[in-house]
Formats: C-alpha cells, sequence, structure tokens
C-alpha cells in the first residue's frame, strides 16, 4: 500500500506584498521521517514555514496537511487543522505572563477534559520528556534560551501531535544545548513515530537528524536540491549546495 | 513643424511627470486609507464576536489576567490620578475665584468646579492619563508578543488573540476607568474646596452640601457614559496598534506612540459627541 504524505506541497509561490520569495515549490513529506528545510540567510526558509502552518496565504499552489488543504480551509476547518500539529518557535515563543507549566496547562484546559489531577500529570510527563519537570513554576524569563526551546517543544507535544515543525531549534545554542536538542528531536521521532519537519541552516544538526532534506536558494528562488543529507554531499552535481554542505571549503589547518 | 511637435511631447512628458507622483500619492493614500478602515472594522467585529462569546462562556474569560491588568491599570494609577485630579481643581478654582469676584460671584465657584470637572474635564484628564499609562501599555505589550512570536504561537493553537489578549484588558479598563474617575473628580473637588475654603472663606461644610446638591442625575450619568466609552477607545486602540507592530524593536515604539496619540485624537471626538448627544 502506498502511504499517502502527511505535508504535501503543490506548485507553491510565497512572498509579501507582490513580492515573490519562492516559486513554484513541489515536495512531500512522509509520515515519521525527519525532513529539513534548509537554505542559506533570508532564502524564505521561515517564510515558507508560516505559510506550511497557516499563517500566511501563498500566492499560488496548495499546501495539504493529512490530505486536508490549509490554504483553502474555511476559519473553523483551519483552526481545527492547526490543532493537529504542534509548532515550537525560534525563541519558544513562551507566553510570557505564565509558568512553564500554565504554558502547557493552557491547552490542555482549553481542548481536552482532562481532570485537575489528570492535567497536572500530563503537564509534568511532558516538562520531563524534554528535563524539565523541576522547572514547571518558572516564568519563560527566568530560564535559558535553550531552555526555553525545550519548554516550546514540550508546550507543542500538550495534545500528542503527530506532526511537528521546528523553526531553526538550535539558533543561538552552544554545540552541547544543541546537541542535546537534536538528540531530543531524533528520540521523539524515533518514540511518537511522529513526523517532524525542520527549519535550520545549521549543517551539524542536519547530518546528525535528517531523514529527507530540501536545499532552498535566494537567487534561484526555489529548491535546488533535495534528497538524503549524506547523498546530497557526495553526488550533487549543483555547485553552490555542494560549497552550502562543504560550508565553502573553510577549514584551518593547525 | 517637428520643432513644435517635439516641443508639445515634452510638455505633455513633464505634465505626465508631475501629475503622476500626485496620482501616486492620493490612490496609495486612498488604498491605505480603505485597508485601515476596514482593519478596525473586521477588528471591532472581532472584539464584538469575542465579547458575546465572554458574556455566554464567562467561565472562558482570562479573569487572572483581568485582575493583573485592573491592578496594573487601577490601583498602580491612583497616585497619579489623585494628584492631578486635584491639582486640576485647585487650579480651576483658583482661576475661577480671580475672575468670579470681580462680578461678586465667588459663591458659584464650586458651581464651576464641580460641573467642569464632573461633566467634562474629570472624565477626559482621566483618559488622557490612562492612555499614556493604559494604552501604550496594552500596544507595547502585544507588540512585543509579536516580534516574539507569542501571537503567531497563540494562532497555531488555534486561540483566538482578541479573546486571549485584547478581552482582559478591555473588561478590565471598563471596570476601572469610572472608578478613577469618580475618585479623580473627588479629588478635584477637595482641591477646589482648599481655594473656597483658604482664598473665598467659604466653610467646607457649605460647600460641600452646595457641591452635593448641585449634582444631578444626569450631571453623574454623563460622566459615566463618557469614562465607559474612553475605557473601550483606550483599550481598543492599545490592543489595535500592538497588533500592527512587525518586525523590529522600534515598531513596538511606533505603535506604542500611536497608540497614545490616536487615544487622545479618538478621547476627544468621542466626548464632543456625547456633550452634543447629551445636550440635545
Amino acid at each position: 500500500m502506498i502511504k499517502e504524505p502527511v505535508v504535501k506541497i503543490s506548485n507553491l509561490s510565497i512572498g509579501y506584498d507582490q513580492r515573490t520569495v519562492l516559486k513554484e515549490l513541489n515536495f512531500s513529506v512522509m509520515e515519521g521521517e525527519i525532513f529539513i528545510i534548509m537554505g542559506g540567510s533570508g532564502c524564505g526558509k521561515s517564510s515558507l514555514l508560516k505559510n506550511i502552518i497557516g499563517l500566511y496565504k501563498p500566492f499560488e499552489g496548495d499546501i495539504l496537511i493529512n490530505g486536508h488543504s490549509i490554504t483553502k480551509a474555511k476559519l473553523k476547518e483551519k483552526k481545527k487543522l492547526m490543532r493537529s500539529f504542534g509548532v515550537t518557535y525560534q525563541d519558544g515563543a513562551l507566553f510570557s505572563t505564565l509558568s512553564l507549566g500554565e504554558n502547557i496547562l493552557l491547552l490542555l484546559d482549553e481542548y481536552t477534559t482532562l481532570s485537575k489531577n489528570e492535567k497536572e500529570e500530563v503537564v509534568m510527563e511532558k516538562l520531563a520528556l524534554v528535563g524539565l519537570a523541576e522547572f514547571s513554576h518558572y516564568m519563560p524569563h527566568e530560564i535559558s534560551g535553550g531552555m526555553r526551546k525545550r519548554a516550546g517543544l514540550a508546550r507543542a507535544m500538550a495534545l500528542n501531535p503527530k506532526l511537528l515543525f521546528f523553526d531553526e531549534p538550535s539558533a543561538g545554542l552552544d554545540p552541547i544545548s544543541s546537541a542535546e536538542l537534536d538528540r531530543l528531536i531524533l528520540n521523539l521521532g524515533r518514540h511518537t513515530n511522529a513526523t517532524i519537519v525542520i527549519v535550520t541552516h545549521e549543517l551539524d544538526s542536519i547530518f546528525a537528524i535528517a531523514d529527507n532534506l530540501i536545499v532552498l536558494n535566494k537567487e534561484k528562488k526555489g529548491i535546488v536540491a533535495s534528497g538524503k543529507p549524506y547523498d546530497l554531499k557526495k553526488n550533487c552535481k549543483n555547485e553552490w549546495v555542494k560549497r552550502f554542505l562543504d560550508r565553502d571549503g573553510l577549514t584551518r589547518k593547525i | 513643424m517637428t520643432k513644435q511637435t517635439d516641443k508639445r511631447n515634452r510638455y505633455i512628458k513633464d505634465k505626465h511627470r508631475r501629475v503622476e507622483p500626485f496620482l501616486r500619492h492620493v490612490g496609495d493614500f486612498g488604498c491605505t486609507f480603505g485597508k485601515d478602515c476596514i482593519n478596525i472594522l473586521s477588528f471591532v467585529g472581532e472584539i464584538f464576536i469575542a465579547f458575546v462569546y465572554a458574556i455566554f462562556h464567562p467561565r472562558k474569560v482570562r479573569w487572572r489576567e483581568t485582575f493583573y491588568y485592573m491592578d496594573s491599570c487601577g490601583s498602580d494609577a491612583l497616585p497619579i490620578i489623585v494628584i492631578v485630579g486635584f491639582l486640576l481643581g485647585l487650579v480651576l478654582a483658583l482661576q475661577g475665584a480671580i475672575q468670579l469676584t470681580q462680578f461678586g460671584a465667588q459663591d458659584l465657584v464650586i458651581n464651576l468646579v464641580v460641573l467642569a470637572l464632573i461633566k467634562e474635564l474629570g472624565p477626559i484628564m482621566i483618559a488622557v492619563v490612562a492612555t499614556g499609562r493604559a494604552g501604550s501599555a496594552f500596544a507595547a505589550e502585544i507588540g512585543t508578543m509579536k516580534v516574539t512570536e507569542e501571537v503567531d504561537a497563540m494562532i497555531t493553537m488555534g486561540f483566538s488573540p482578541v479573546r486571549f489578549l485584547v478581552i482582559p484588558k478591555i473588561l478590565a479598563l471598563l471596570i476601572v476607568l469610572p472608578m478613577l474617575t469618580i475618585l479623580g473628580d473627588i479629588a478635584g473637588i477637595i482641591g477646589g474646596m482648599f481655594i473656597t475654603y483658604f482664598k473665598l472663606g467659604i466653610s467646607i461644610p457649605e460647600t460641600f452640601y452646595k457641591a452635593i446638591e448641585l449634582i444631578t442625575f444626569s450631571d453623574y450619568m454623563q460622566g459615566f457614559v463618557k469614562s465607559l466609552v474612553f475605557a473601550l477607545l483606550i483599550a481598543g486602540v492599545g490592543c489595535m496598534r500592538g497588533f500592527e507592530a512587525s518586525g523590529d524593536a522600534q515598531s513596538v515604539g511606533r505603535s506604542a506612540t500611536s497608540a497614545v496619540v490616536s487615544g487622545i485624537f479618538l478621547i476627544a471626538v468621542a466626548n464632543a459627541i456625547i456633550t452634543i448627544l447629551f445636550a440635545i
């Protein structure tokens, strides 16, 4: 039986006002896959993500999530579709007036009929999953950037979504925190069989966790390469992609 | 002949060059104005829907945030409101005393202070202070939340930002501003009494009873209705300007400034309309 893609992008063009940023994009993300959208700074990676999750409306084309079009959905349908996935933002985007526990509790209060004790259990379970169980009462400004990102992930996991989106998860983190977060994402994908879409340009993360990736280019305004990370590094014919994946051949001889 | 045609063509070209930017500006202005009107209407509509939802689902209202804003816009603003009210009443009575004494009408000083404060100056001054404090704070808070993607996060979670961020602020100001106005009015009347007692030698009980007798239900209602309308405008405009912020810290600053400027402008317009309606 052929699997249906979890996310399917067809003939998508996106941009701001009348300026096209990316055009004629076509790709699919399959179930259980860790899929990376990469490209240079300012190529439109985060804008593409915001179009996929329904925050912006594309100029042209369609975005299907689990077979439902988020671009054509009516408001009520769109809200329901949005609840079916979790999103973590660059800086966590935790609600600053709520503690970490309350950030997760908010979703449970709105969308579940669990009892108070059950909700508290879920909150602790999600925070434990990202190693922040003892920080439940901390406010977002009282913890580090890496912890905020992990707390954002815990919140995104609150309703056990089978699809997760990450916007630059390792941006601004030291190598150890970045590796910890990558490990967390990898384990999450393995244990929950969730489909994970990540926007990043961190090469270490890409080679450590990606199953598949697409490479976006600012000048071409589209996808210049796609495939598995090591295959691309070895066999890609596109000179720009090769330079990108080799960090432009920059190594320092001691 | 060719020379003449060239000259004419150059003239037409120059004329187009002069007219085109003007037309473009008019067109741009029209488009921006139209867009703004649509945005305002849709925002008002969203607030209305969220309010109706809040009435039928009071448990879903973010009461904790509402109490927080009542505290920050109410009790925290109380000292400045009392001082402004007191000084306003004091200055009004002093100026009135200087002028009215010339005509032997110093007894009417308290009338001037009480009516001017309760019907006009009290609600307006307290609303202006509230715009500077609450309106700009609301705009900056929501603007920062937009820049840090908290509003985006809210939308992708399926929450209505209006219900979560705007309704608690509007509710808080609707409850707190009329109270602040009453307290500001009282402080102003005390300021007025201070002058009538020390400058005009009229006893405090006499002035007090006169003030009580003077205020009719309609006068009180005018001040009350004004403070309710001002609360709605201050919170609504502050939040709307906050949602307009995007990208960087500068835009948050611009939103806060814009919230104060538009807030004060709308207060002046609404004040004139309500005064006319009550005068009819």
